[in-house]
Parts: structure tokens; C-alpha cells; sequence
């Protein structure tokens, strides 16, 4: 039998079975190596059972407190930027087709309401503050979209602001279970 | 022998202050760290070698389970779940920072649990400490994990699969591989006691 075999038994965590004991012992008695491993395992062992529990320095709940209010502000944070970043995103997605109106006025009805667009803004300046500019274009737009399109351009906007809230909801007031 | 997870209270106060904590109770939450914060920080000092690295790990062990509180099995043990977190967390730690080295200028600053601050008796626990940490640094992150739970926190080797997600004979394997290192290391770190044994151990044609 070799070391390994006796080096296996030496370090085994259940009892060893009578005769392997015996063969072990006999093993121990004629090498030092062993019997050095043996002694020291021994005292390593010694250590481990004796070694003492290490504890936090005091007020650590405190400090996970602080730390827990911090996390949140930084998760706070960068909720309220995705927040600013998707409704830019969604403003724009809205301001896509007037400027393609603008800038592409080759159909009839669009030219129509670029025209009138073009109106409104030579209007501001002279009409009597925003209401009126609010009306000039909701008549504007009465003029030259369909009824159709009024319908979904109607629902496409509240969705839209279906999606809106839902995101203050869900980004901007946080998780349930986390505050 | 040393307790098991200290701390380890009422079965079903703690379930009460997990129930308060899942609907939102960061107080209720408290509760529970004032309960196991000897035992996560101690698995995280043993693991990381330091006390400043064994308090962000314990912190961030105690936010990573009150983030996932929802995942955790209520039929398990909160003990064994938070250790587990712990432990994978060091690991992650020393896999990333790869922290061979342990720095044991700040063993000072540690504080023993249940001990009177006598300075004679403080300064033997700080040598007792120093080398045991310089004998933990020579396994790897797994084995000084198992080693950890199986010394200090007396786990059955069932215990420790589930804590470190490993097969029983895994953990079995590791320990034995660890109780080897272990005392190689101490023949080779105090050699005058053994010092005469060894080399000719290691003349010996055998090896």
C-alpha cells in the first residue's frame, strides 16, 4: 500500500473501519512524513475548533441603513434620467411626421397643412396669446385631416399617454418590497 | 465546539419579519440583520481576509437579500440562504479582485464576539487570528468556503452543497483536499516542531 492510501485515511472525516486503523497506525509508526502530517493536521484542527467568531464593528445595521438610502437615491436617480430619455424619445417620435410635412410637402394635403402651419407661426407673434394659437391649429388640422385620422391620431395620443403614466408608475415611484 | 449560525433565533419571528419586509418594512428588515450580521460578516472575514473588505461584502449581502427576499424559499432556512449569498458574493470577490494576498495589518481593528477587551486576551486572539488567516489563504475560494461552513458554522456536508451549489461528493472531495493543504501549510509555516520530521519525509524514497 502506498501513501496516498494512508494519506486518504488520515484525513478522513469518519471513523475508520477497525483493521484500516490498524494498518494505519502500523504505517504511522514506521514514517515520519505521516506522522508529521498527522501532528499537524492535528494542531490545524485544534485551531479551527478553537478559532473565535468575528464580529462587525458597532452600529453596522446603521450603516446598512445609510447604505441602503443611498443605494435607492442612486437608483432614484437613474430611474428618473430613463424616465426624461424615453419621453424625449416619445416627443420626438410625435414631432417626426409635422417636420416630414415641413420638409416634404408633396402631397396636396400635407401642403395644405404645411401652409397652414406656416400661417399659425406667421399668426403668433399677433394673436392674442396661446389659446388662440392652440385653437388656429386644432381648426388647422380639422381642415385638412380626415375625420379618420382625427379618430386615430385621437388614440395614438392616448395611448400614448397610457404608456406615459405607466412609466412614471413603474420607473418613478419604485418597486413594491424595496422602500 | 463553537455554536452553529449564531444569531439564529425563533423560526417564526423571523418568518414574521420576512413577511413585514416583503410587503416593503425596511424595518422589519433590521430585525433580521441585527440577527445574522455576526454570522455574514464573520463568513465574509474569513473569506476576504479583512475587516473593511468583510463589512462592504457583508453590507452588500445584506442589500443583495433584501432585493431578492421574493426568490427565497420560506420552507429553507433564511440562515442557509443568506450564507449562501455571502459566500458566492466573497467568491465572486476574490475571483474578480483575485485576492491572494491577505493584508493582516488590520486585524486590530476586528472585533471578537463575546469577549472580554482585556489586552493580554486580545492580543493572543489577534495572534490565534493571524494564523488561522494565513493558513485560510492557501485554499482556494471554494475549498476555504466549505472549510469555513464546516468549522465555524458546523454544516453537514448537505448543508454546504446547497449553500455553495455543489454535489455532496463535491464538497466530501474538497474538504479532504483542504485538510491536506491545511496541515501541509502548518508543517511548512511553523517547521520547528516538525521540522526534523519533514525533511526526512520528504528524503524518504517514498516521495
Amino acid at each position: 500500500m502506498n501513501h496516498r492510501f494512508f494519506e486518504e485515511r488520515l484525513f478522513a472525516d469518519e471513523p475508520l473501519p477497525p483493521e484500516e486503523q490498524l494498518l494505519l497506525e502500523e504505517h504511522l509508526q514506521s514514517c515520519d512524513r505521516c506522522r508529521a502530517l498527522r501532528a499537524a493536521w492535528q494542531e490545524t484542527q485544534i485551531e479551527l475548533r478553537l478559532a473565535q467568531w468575528v464580529a462587525p464593528r458597532q452600529g453596522f445595521s446603521q450603516r446598512w441603513r445609510e447604505h441602503y438610502l443611498h443605494r435607492n437615491a442612486q437608483a432614484q436617480q437613474r430611474r428618473a434620467l430613463l424616465v426624461f430619455l424615453i419621453n424625449s424619445f416619445l416627443a420626438a417620435v410625435f414631432a417626426l411626421p409635422f417636420y416630414l410635412l415641413v420638409a416634404f410637402p408633396s402631397q396636396p394635403l400635407w401642403m395644405r397643412l404645411v401652409i397652414a402651419l406656416y400661417n399659425l407661426s406667421a399668426l403668433i407673434p399677433l394673436v392674442d396669446g396661446i389659446s388662440t394659437f392652440v385653437v388656429t391649429v386644432f381648426r388647422a388640422l380639422a381642415e385638412v385631416v380626415t375625420p379618420a385620422m382625427q379618430i386615430s391620431l385621437g388614440v395614438a395620443f392616448m395611448g400614448v399617454t397610457i404608456i406615459w403614466l405607466a412609466m412614471l408608475r413603474k420607473f418613478s415611484f419604485g418597486r413594491l418590497g424595496t422602500q | 465546539m463553537k455554536a452553529t449560525v449564531q444569531g439564529e433565533g425563533s423560526k417564526e419571528q423571523e418568518l414574521l419579519w420576512i413577511r413585514s419586509a416583503l410587503l416593503g418594512d425596511s424595518e422589519a428588515f433590521v430585525q433580521l440583520i441585527e440577527l445574522y450580521q455576526r454570522s455574514v460578516y464573520n463568513l465574509c472575514y474569513r473569506m476576504l481576509g479583512n475587516a473593511e473588505d468583510a463589512e462592504d461584502a457583508a453590507q452588500e449581502t445584506f442589500l443583495r437579500a433584501f432585493h431578492s427576499l421574493r426568490k427565497f424559499d420560506q420552507q429553507r432556512s433564511f440562515a442557509t440562504w443568506l450564507l449562501s449569498i455571502a459566500a458566492h458574493y466573497c467568491i465572486d470577490q476574490i475571483r474578480k479582485r483575485k485576492m491572494t494576498v491577505f493584508s493582516l495589518e488590520d486585524v486590530p481593528d476586528i472585533e471578537f464576539a463575546g469577549h472580554d477587551p482585556l489586552p493580554e486576551t486580545t492580543i493572543s486572539l489577534r495572534e490565534d487570528q493571524q494564523r488561522i488567516q494565513q493558513l485560510l489563504k492557501t485554499l482556494s475560494e471554494l475549498d476555504r468556503a466549505t472549510v469555513v461552513l464546516y468549522y465555524w458554522y458546523d454544516f453537514s456536508y448537505e448543508e454546504i452543497a446547497q449553500t455553495l451549489s455543489l454535489t455532496v461528493s463535491a464538497v466530501k472531495s474538497r474538504l479532504h483536499r483542504a485538510r491536506r493543504a491545511l496541515a501541509q501549510s502548518w508543517l511548512e509555516k511553523y517547521p520547528t516542531t516538525f521540522g526534523e520530521v519533514e525533511r526526512k519525509g520528504y528524503e524518504s524514497p517514498v516521495f
